[in-house]
Order: C-alpha cells, then sequence, then structure tokens
C-alpha cells in the first residue's frame, strides 16, 4: 500500500516516512504544496498524510481541491491547532481525521491504520513473545497455558510492551500511551505497573520475559 | 460606610436644621428686644400720665389727699382716684415718707407681700432711674419711677409697673410656630432631598452597574453607555471608556502573544519530539545515550504540556471555551482515574478507596472531564504523606453530578485557599514537603482544572483544614437527567 506525506519539514517528514517504511507502507514525501496536489491527483496513493502549514498552497486549499476533483481516498491531516473550530474547519473541508502537533508516532501509526483499514495480516490480534501471548480482541492473555488477569493499565503497558518487543522502550512514550499527554503524576507510574506484570506474568517462570533499562525504561523479549 | 447619596442627605438636613435654629433663634431675640422697649414706653407712658393727672389735679386747685380714715391715714381724693383708675397696670402712688397713696386695680390683685415688695422698691428707687426688672412671686414686672416736684407736698412719687410676662407670650408664640413648622419643613426637605439626590446619582449607579459588569479579559470588548448622564458623568463615563480601551488593547496584545507563543512552540516540539522518538527507535548499544533521549523526551513532554496548557488558558481569557459537547458517561472515566490512583497511592504509601460510584452522563468533552479528574487525584496524592487515606467518590443527584476526592493531608490554609485556583500559584513553605514528591509542577493544574469545570457548566469548590486535608468536589450539570436547555450548548 502507498502512503503520501506532504509535510514541509524535513525532520518531522523524515519521521513520518522512516517510522511508517518500518511498518512496511511505500511512502513519498512532498515538501511543498504545489508538488503535493500534484503527487496526490495522479490517484498512485491509498492515503494522504497532509500538513496543514505548507508553503506555496496552504493544506487546506489542497484538501478543498482534492475533494473537489473528486479525490475519495482517506486524508489525515496534521495540525498545529487543537482548537475545536479548526479541528472542525478541516473535517468540514474533507479530512478524514486528524492528528495535533506535536504527536506521538504511535498515535499517528494508529490512525494511519484505522483508516486504511487494512487487512489484519499485517497488524495481527494476536502478539506473542516466548510463551506469553496477548489477544488484542479478546484481551485474553496466557502464560503457557494459565490465563493472566491483568487491570486495565496493565494491560495496555504490556500490550504495547510485546507490539514492540525486543525494543526498549522509554518511561516517558509508555506513559504517554496508558495515559495519554496531559498527564504529570510526578512519579514513575510506569515502574509500579511494571512491578505489578512481573509478579503476574514473570514470578514462578524460569525465563524472564520483562527486562528493565535502568534509566530509560523496558523491554519485553524472549 | 454610607452611600454618598445619604451622606448628602444628612449633610443637607443638618444645615437645614443650623439654620432654622439661627433663623428661629434671631426672631426671637428681635422679638423680645422690641418687647421690651414697648413695655418701657408703656410704663414709662404709663406713669407719666398718672403724673399729668395729678398735676392738673393740683393745678386746678382741687386737693389730691384727703383723710376719710383715721386709720388710714391720707390716700387720694375719690375724685383723682377715679381718673387714677381709668389707667391700666400697675400704678402706686406714694407720698414723700413712701407711704402707698394709691394701689391701681391691678396692684390690688397682688398678694400683700408682693404689695409690700413693690411699693418698697418704688420708694427706694431714684427717680428718673432706667426701667427696673421687679421679681414677685408670679410674674415679673417692668417698673418705672417718676418723681413728683414738690408741687404738692402730699405726693412725690409714681410708681408704673408693666407685666413683663404676659407681653412676653408674643415671643413664645413665635417658638411655637417655628417649633411646629421646623420639622415639618426639615421632613419634607430631606425627602426631597433624598429623592433629587437619587436622581442625581442615577446615572451614576448605572455607570457602576456597567463598570462592575466588566469583569475580566472576556467584557473587556464592552464600552459603557454615555446618552442621558449629566456633565461630569460624561466625561467621566468617557475618561474610564478610554481607560477600559487601553486595558483592552495591552490585554488582548498579552493574550494574542500568550496564544501565539505559544502556538509557534507546536511546530519546534513536533520536531524535537520526532527526532528524539526515531533516536529511540534507532537500534543501539549505549545506554547512557538511551538515557539521554528518555530524559529528552521527557522533558519536551512537560514542555508540551506547558505550552498546551498556556494555549488553552489563553482561549479561555478570549472566552472560547473550546471544547466538544458529546454525551460522557463519567463511570468508566472515574474507574480509570481511581485505577490510577490506586497505582500511585501504591508507591506513596497511601489508601485509595472508591466508597460511591453511581451512573452519570455529562454533555462534555472526554479528554477535558478526565484530565480534570485525573488532576485532582493526583494533586491530591502529591500532598498526602505515607500513610494517609484518599477518598474519591462520584455521586450522581437529580439534575448534577458530583465528582469529589477528599485527602487526610497536610491541608491548605485559609489564606492560600483564596489563591490555590491561580496561575503558576504555589504554596510556599508549608507544601514545600508535598512539592518535593510532586516534582517541579508549573502551577497551572487547578487553574486549568477551574477552567474545565466551568466550560462544562460546572464548578469546582474545595474546603480545607491545615494539618487535616482538603475536599474538592466538582459538580456538573447531568446530561441524563435534564431535559435539552439551550444554555447547554453555549460553543
Amino acid at each position: 500500500m502507498k502512503l503520501l506525506v506532504i509535510e514541509d519539514d524535513p525532520t518531522v517528514g523524515q519521521f513520518i516516512k522512516h517510522g511508517l517504511e518500518e511498518q512496511r507502507w511505500g511512502v513519498d514525501l512532498a515538501t511543498d504544496g504545489d508538488e503535493g496536489e500534484r503527487l496526490a491527483a495522479t490517484g498512485a496513493y491509498d492515503l494522504i498524510i497532509l500538513d496543514m502549514r505548507l508553503p506555496k498552497k496552504s493544506g487546506l486549499d489542497i484538501l478543498r481541491s482534492l475533494r473537489g476533483r473528486g479525490f475519495e481516498r482517506p486524508v489525515l491531516v496534521l495540525t498545529a491547532q487543537d482548537a475545536v473550530d479548526a479541528k472542525v474547519q478541516t473535517l468540514r473541508a474533507g479530512a478524514d481525521d486528524y492528528v495535533t502537533k506535536p504527536f506521538a508516532f504511535e498515535e499517528l501509526l494508529a490512525r494511519v491504520e484505522a483508516l486504511s483499514r487494512r487487512p489484519r495480516a499485517i497488524a495481527s490480534p494476536l502478539l506473542r513473545v516466548a510463551d506469553l501471548t496477548l489477544d488484542r480482541d479478546t484481551r485474553e492473555v496466557r502464560r503457557d497455558t494459565s490465563p493472566i488477569d491483568l487491570t486495565a493499565k496493565e494491560y495496555m503497558v504490556l500490550e504495547y510492551l510485546m507490539r514492540h518487543a525486543g525494543q526498549v522502550m522509554s518511561r516517558t512514550l509508555i506513559t504517554e500511551y496508558a495515559w495519554g499527554y496531559h498527564f504529570d503524576p510526578g512519579t514513575n507510574i510506569v515502574d509500579v505497573v511494571i512491578n505489578h506484570l512481573r509478579k503476574k506474568v514473570d514470578a514462578g517462570h524460569a525465563q524472564k520475559l520483562i527486562g528493565t533499562v535502568r534509566g530509560v525504561g523496558y523491554v519485553v523479549k524472549s | 460606610m454610607a452611600s454618598i447619596r445619604a451622606q448628602l442627605t444628612a449633610a443637607y438636613a443638618a444645615t437645614l436644621v443650623i439654620t432654622v435654629a439661627a433663623f428661629g433663634g434671631v426672631l426671637y431675640l428681635a422679638h423680645r428686644s422690641e418687647d421690651e422697649h414697648d413695655l418701657e414706653r408703656r410704663a414709662a407712658a404709663d406713669a407719666d400720665l398718672a403724673l399729668r393727672i395729678i398735676d392738673q389735679t393740683a393745678a386746678a386747685g382741687d386737693p389730691v389727699t384727703a383723710t376719710t380714715d383715721r386709720l388710714v391715714g391720707a390716700i387720694v381724693t375719690p375724685r383723682l382716684r377715679t381718673l387714677l383708675e381709668g389707667l391700666p397696670d400697675y400704678i402706686i402712688v406714694l407720698d414723700s415718707t413712701g407711704r402707698t397713696l394709691y394701689n391701681s386695680f391691678a396692684v390690688r390683685q397682688l398678694g400683700t407681700d408682693d404689695q409690700v415688695a413693690l411699693s418698697q422698691l418704688g420708694a427706694r428707687l431714684p427717680a428718673e432711674s432706667p426701667p427696673q426688672l421687679a421679681s414677685l412671686t408670679d410674674r415679673n414686672l417692668l417698673v418705672v419711677v417718676r418723681s413728683e416736684q414738690p408741687r404738692t407736698s402730699a405726693i412725690t412719687r409714681v410708681v408704673a409697673g408693666v407685666e413683663v410676662g404676659s407681653r412676653d407670650l408674643a415671643g413664645q408664640d413665635v417658638m411655637a410656630t417655628v417649633g411646629l413648622v421646623a420639622p415639618i419643613i426639615l421632613v419634607l426637605s430631606v425627602v426631597a432631598a433624598y429623592g433629587i439626590s437619587g436622581r442625581a446619582f442615577r446615572p451614576l449607579d448605572t455607570l457602576i452597574n456597567e463598570v462592575e459588569a466588566i469583569t475580566d479579559g472576556r467584557s473587556l470588548h464592552r464600552r459603557l453607555a454615555l446618552a442621558g448622564a449629566g456633565d461630569e458623568l460624561v466625561r467621566l463615563g468617557a475618561t474610564l471608556n478610554a481607560m477600559i480601551g487601553r486595558l483592552e488593547t495591552s490585554f488582548g496584545g498579552l493574550r494574542r502573544f500568550t496564544a501565539d507563543a505559544s502556538h509557534e512552540l507546536k511546530t519546534p516540539l513536533a520536531v524535537l519530539r520526532a527526532d528524539l522518538e526515531r533516536a529511540l527507535r534507532a537500534p543501539t548499544e549505549s545506554t547512557d545515550q538511551l538515557v539521554a533521549l528518555e530524559e529528552a523526551l521527557a522533558e519536551t513532554r512537560r514542555m508540551t504540556d506547558l505550552v498546551d496548557s498556556l494555549l488553552t488558558l489563553a482561549r479561555a481569557d478570549e472566552g472560547r471555551f473550546d471544547i466538544l459537547r458529546e454525551p460522557v458517561a463519567l463511570e468508566p472515566i472515574v474507574r480509570e482515574v481511581c485505577e490510577t490512583a490506586l497505582i500511585l497511592g501504591e508507591d506513596g504509601g497511601i489508601v485509595v478507596s472508591l466508597p460511591v460510584l453511581d451512573d452519570a452522563t455529562i454533555l462534555g468533552d472526554p479528554r477535558w472531564v478526565r484530565q480534570l479528574f485525573m488532576n485532582l487525584v493526583i494533586n491530591a496524592i502529591k500532598y498526602t504523606s505515607r500513610g494517609g487515606q484518599i477518598e474519591i467518590a462520584l455521586h450522581a443527584r437529580a439534575d448534577v453530578v458530583a465528582f469529589s476526592v477528599k485527602d487526610s493531608g497536610m491541608g491548605i490554609s485559609s489564606g492560600d485557599l483564596a489563591h490555590i485556583f491561580e496561575r503558576f500559584w504555589r504554596a510556599d513553605q508549608a507544601r514545600s514537603r508535598g512539592a518535593e514528591r510532586a516534582g517541579r509542577g508549573f502551577g497551572l493544574g487547578l487553574a486549568i482544572s477551574q477552567w474545565i469545570a466551568q466550560a462544562h457548566g460546572g464548578t469546582i469548590a474545595v474546603t480545607s483544614r491545615l494539618g487535616r486535608g482538603s475536599l474538592f468536589t466538582v459538580t456538573l450539570p447531568r446530561a441524563d437527567a435534564i431535559p435539552k436547555a439551550p444554555e447547554l450548548s453555549n460553543s
């Protein structure tokens, strides 16, 4: 599946491009409004990620002109405006969804996946690390065959770590995923949840799946 | 302090009382001295007339005295007596030894003591002396003495007296009139003065109400109505309008700056964040590098949070309650908030309980409601020490729902209580222990919380006792209890 990112800031553009390519999307990057609209009009893309503030032609103008010409593929808007009326304006102009800057890549990816209605073959509901399994449809977690009972937050943290199995996830990213951006408890709430998870997942097992990287965060790997 | 209107009326009334009293006093005194002159003239006339009668009788060769009763001795002749009876007032005729030859009718009405006292006074006074006041038992007399030239040896002295008290009634009449009329004038004047000053001040009252209505940045666009006011008030209103205009300009400038700065910061923050996330994902063996990146990411996140908060409050100042209006079930949000509190409580050795969890739906923005509840719970955790307790509750009432967080923490002093919802406000020494645990908060949490509650048509209230703990209560209108009212959707 192919995706067009229209974003003038090279850092943000490259960040989205690389992140999505890691998720096996084909990504093209346009850095100004005119180029973006020209590429979009070719019809080669399944989804467009469109920044609102662009040189030469604004994102809103591009959106209106594409929709005016009968472009029907999903458009995800990137905006620094989180005022409700600004969001309503982009949705009225034909955007399918929006992500407010600054955003976590995780959020962008989740919205892209939702909009593209990608088959679940890629985003499988079953996550597995060694003998630990997590079913995202039924929210069932098992170690070997015995079910593990998790609270809502414990489930979210484990699911996040298992989705990125083998990768160190920082405390900040985990906190943001499970509690959102505007959450600053002043203590390391993630440490407490990880403690719970260790007792429920790793206790009594020879192979410990949850690892710590001191000062950074946690990793789930076999 | 009394209003200017009352002060003005009181001052007017006092001035009026003084004026009336002074006028009455002067009138009374003038009347009195006029009376005295009158009386003096009358007494003198009486005496002169009596003297002339005696003179003429003597000149005609008639006797003036005769002895009809040996026991009594010589008295005026009946003929002279008849003539003298024609004179009113008090007349006494004395001979050279001071013996009484004649008492007028008025004198005869006096008591014996008074008759004696009067005749002795008449005998003692030098002739042609200024009129003298004689105090008798029940009245005062103004007495004039005339001496007869020795044409007739028998009569040497005439005493004439006029009653002072009887003429004094006129002065009392004046005072009675003044005393009767003055209160009426006073009451009427005060009522009139109060009414007139009320009318004069009505434009001022209107002005005050209008200025009072301009409470914050949202109402600075208003101007005072100038028509119908008096000259000075028009000037005052125009001056105030100019001042409000300047306030609006600087307030607007500040607001725009905050909004623009916040907005402009978002893009670099997005870039920074993208960089950090990418670096964190890149495969590396260096833990040191990851620690640095994680720290940078945590700071970036905190800064993003601050910028978002500033932007939200800047918008709130513009009166923009920029929130969604959709049905939000509170029960799941409170459950999530409570689980978070349990986790934080476990870390801080605090017992968290949820005794009441009703089901209620409001109209609003789930993101903001969640943040509001989270803020209060995190706040409670921050300021409660190990071994404390926190009670979270969601009470549904008929048309409102109350979310409350009660802690057994350090509490807030009554002096601080008024300030806790202010921006960037943080308690000083008393809360330092909590602040240490709380990390470096920006002091915007409660300001944002209050904005969220207000934006949802609700309120946030706090009661607290120092050393005992605090109780924060958020009250929001229920969407599932009241019929759809237009004021609910003031977007």
